[in-house]
């Protein structure tokens, strides 16, 4: 289960989102629609996590935007 | 002091064709308060190319005139302002300055940037930076207009707060935009943590600046100019200004929304926020001290910086039958909401807002405000400070009335406020119980609120800064996590492989921290603010349209590690040594739960991250940067 805070949001779709296990954080974002150059922080099951860690079945996802510049 | 002491120095103005052409002045003035003499230094060009200006200034002053083991509040302490090269260019990000000294918090170095309008103004004056040494024999301020400097009696503004004194200075000098650089009660009555503000709401917060301009007896400095800087080539740096213009509500839209304080929140869910002294995981009502629930009560408006589009400044007010908030003193940051919020583990909006107004009305650096007070919280808790003392109030963790309360006697120094004026590491020392490992400091003082814990490299960036905790000359774990942040993006063109890993500190993480740290003292040189999500390749670029030297990326990472090697020798002269290079107790100690629960950096994988950080640096395995060193960076005039 995915969820995206504050500003990132908008890129959920309204009704809970699954995704597959063994896909990373950084992937998760991606295949919501995020665009690739805002900061993100995100916690799996309410511990902060690596952006490059895989997701193992029932995980619960949590995005959080962060303060900082992206790159072109 | 009953006459005003002036001159009037005509260089500003000989070189006019020469001033259009760099950003840059030429121009260093130089005051001695105790015999009311000025000069002006013309250093040449070599000297604004190897320095840059802002913190680059500053330790070539401290290192060269001041005498290692100067007391910080005696009349030898030199209290630099200093813009940079860039300062008061087109380019949006430069409206900024630095102010420095030898810090009476720490004992090391004080060098702290303000945003705002001080800095180009000053530069229109016709001088690139202030030297200022010795103390006047009762309150002065400085007003400098267009290559005239006089020194003014203050009298009439000791113990005004800043808003007043500014205004007083306006009247006085009969113009609304003149540009004030002041303390408040709290710089004068000597607070350890005093800030020095312009605008009545930048400060160049940190180490104590302000109590070093309060022991000068120097109230503020008044500045009018009419000489905007030139620029070497307008369409080289306007190049980098089209860039800014195109992508800062895409890459900066979280400034442009919320600016910092959008993200408290956030930070306390991914568990950087520290709460209650660093010891709680998590606390009730977080979002009042969020964008989310003070934007709405409290906002209206938001401020900027010259040539700044962005407005990530908030702009606070309130008034009910109780408490005003004055729109005048801006408003809190994150780091702000920290210290005075959750550190204190208060959550009130209006409380934690007025306790942040008051430190601007007051002059205090909000972080070591509210750090001060949140270990005298712990140490009310337990009962090592009670009424039975003799206080009349003491504060209490979660207590709002005591937190406004707390701010109030640390700037008078009144009752416990007279004891939390010292900081509390200093507070520390006057328990005859051992209270060390409730005292959240490095080098002395109280640090950014980004927990270690949780952002490991910053941790080692606390430990190495010269001027004690600091997470401005640092860089950020989670976004060298991220291979699309600006952090990634400029460890990139140096080489480094990126994402480098969230947790722990690798042997590439150091790599890139040393690569990330030159950027960041270039920009505190320059001076340029971190926000802008700015390349190597734009500040090379930008600094060649201001100035016409061709630089390079490799040239803008020299400059900010001879910086870092200049702090270095600062820290060695004043009797520091690889032992002070530590964490308090507390960021070595993993919570039991909650989002960070487990993680943290033991002192050994601390030690052992910091050996190797000297190895890279050239510095021996005490700390010292090796000779080679200080020869390949032209900065063995220093040793």
């Amino acid at each position: 289960m995915v969820y995206a805070e504050g500003r990132l949001s908008v890129f959920l779709p309204q009704q809970p989102f699954e995704v597959q296990a063994g896909i990373t954080v950084l992937e998760v974002a991606s295949l919501i629609g995020m665009p690739d150059n805002i900061p993100f922080a995100a916690t799996v099951n309410q511990r902060v996590v690596d952006l490059n860690d895989c997701l193992n079945p029932g995980d619960e996802v949590h995005l959080f935007p962060q303060i900082s510049g992206g790159k072109e | 002091m009953t006459a005003i002491v002036g001159k009037k120095f005509a260089i500003p103005y000989d070189a006019e064709e020469q001033r259009k052409k760099r950003a840059f002045n030429g121009n260093i003035l130089r005051v001695n308060l105790s015999t009311g003499e000025m000069r002006v230094e013309e250093p040449g060009e070599a000297f604004y190319r190897k320095y840059i200006g802002g913190r680059g200034f500053i330790l070539h002053y401290l290192l060269s005139e001041l005498s290692a083991g100067t007391d910080p509040l005696s009349p030898d302490n030199l209290l630099i302002f200093a813009p940079g090269v860039m300062t008061g260019t087109t380019l949006p990000s430069t409206g900024r300055h630095a102010v420095g000294a030898k810090s009476p918090l720490t004992g090391a170095l004080a060098s702290g940037e303000a945003g705002g309008y001080w800095g180009i103004e000053l530069k229109k004056t016709g001088f690139d930076a202030i030297v200022i040494q010795g103390k006047a024999e009762s309150p002065v301020y400085l007003w400098i207009r267009d290559g005239m400097v006089e020194i003014r009696d203050a009298r009439h503004l000791w113990g005004k707060v800043t808003g007043e004194t500014e205004d007083l200075i306006r009247d006085e000098l009969d113009d609304e935009k003149i540009q004030v650089s002041l303390i408040g009660p709290g710089g004068e009555n000597q607070v350890l943590y005093a800030c020095v503000l312009n605008n009545t709401s930048r400060a160049a917060g940190r180490s104590g600046l302000g109590a070093v301009m309060g022991s000068k007896n120097l109230k503020a400095v008044a500045v009018r100019g009419s000489k905007a800087p030139g620029l070497a080539d307008k369409k080289l740096l306007g190049e980098v200004t089209k860039w800014v213009s195109k992508n800062y509500k895409d890459l900066m839209g979280w400034a442009v929304e919320t600016g910092t304080l959008g993200s408290v929140k956030f930070q306390h869910d991914t568990g950087t926020l520290p709460i209650r002294n660093y010891k709680g995981t998590s606390i009730e009502g977080i979002e009042n001290i969020d964008a989310a629930v003070l934007f709405p009560l409290l906002l209206k408006g938001k401020e900027t910086c010259a040539a700044c589009p962005v407005k990530c400044k908030p702009v606070f007010g309130y008034k009910d039958e109780k408490v005003k908030i004055d729109p005048r003193y801006g408003g809190p940051e994150y780091e702000t909401l920290g210290a005075l919020g959750s550190v204190c583990a208060v959550t009130d909006s209006i409380a934690v807002a007025k306790a942040a107004e008051l430190c601007e009305q007051y002059g205090l650096d909000t972080i070591s405000t509210g750090g001060t007070i949140a270990f005298t919280m712990e140490c009310v808790e337990k009962g090592l400070l009670t009424a039975e003392q003799g206080y009349d109030f003491l504060p209490e963790f979660g207590d709002p009335d005591s937190l406004v309360r707390a701010v109030h006697a640390i700037a008078m120094r009144k009752g416990i406020g007279a004891l939390m004026a010292l900081g509390s590491a200093r507070m520390a020392e006057t328990f005859t119980e051992d209270v060390s490992e409730m005292v959240v400091v490095v080098r002395g003082q109280e640090p950014p609120v980004h927990d270690a814990r949780r952002k490991n490299l910053y941790g080692m960036g606390y430990a190495l800064s010269a001027t004690g905790a600091d997470h401005m000359h640092n860089m950020d774990d989670t976004f060298a996590n991220f291979a699309q942040s600006d952090v990634c993006g400029r460890l990139a063109e140096a080489g480094i492989q990126v994402p480098l890993p969230l947790y722990g500190i690798t042997e590439e993480k150091i790599r890139g921290f040393i690569v990330e740290t030159a950027y960041k003292n270039y920009l505190d040189s320059a001076v340029i603010c971190h926000f802008y999500p700015f390349s190597f390749a734009h500040v090379a670029k930008s600094l060649q349209g201001a100035t016409g030297w061709d630089v390079s990326q490799d040239e803008i990472i020299e400059i900010g590690n001879r910086i870092i090697h200049m702090a270095r020798l600062f820290l060695v002269r004043e009797g520091f040594t690889a032992e002070d290079d530590k964490l308090p107790e507390r960021f070595h100690e993993p919570h039991s739960e909650g989002p960070i629960a487990g993680k943290g950096l033991t002192k050994e994988e601390l030690h052992q991250s910091i050996e190797r950080y000297y190895e890279l640096m050239g510095w021996g395995p005490d700390g010292i940067p090796a000779e080679s060193v200080v020869k390949k960076y032209e900065i063995e005039m220093y040793v």
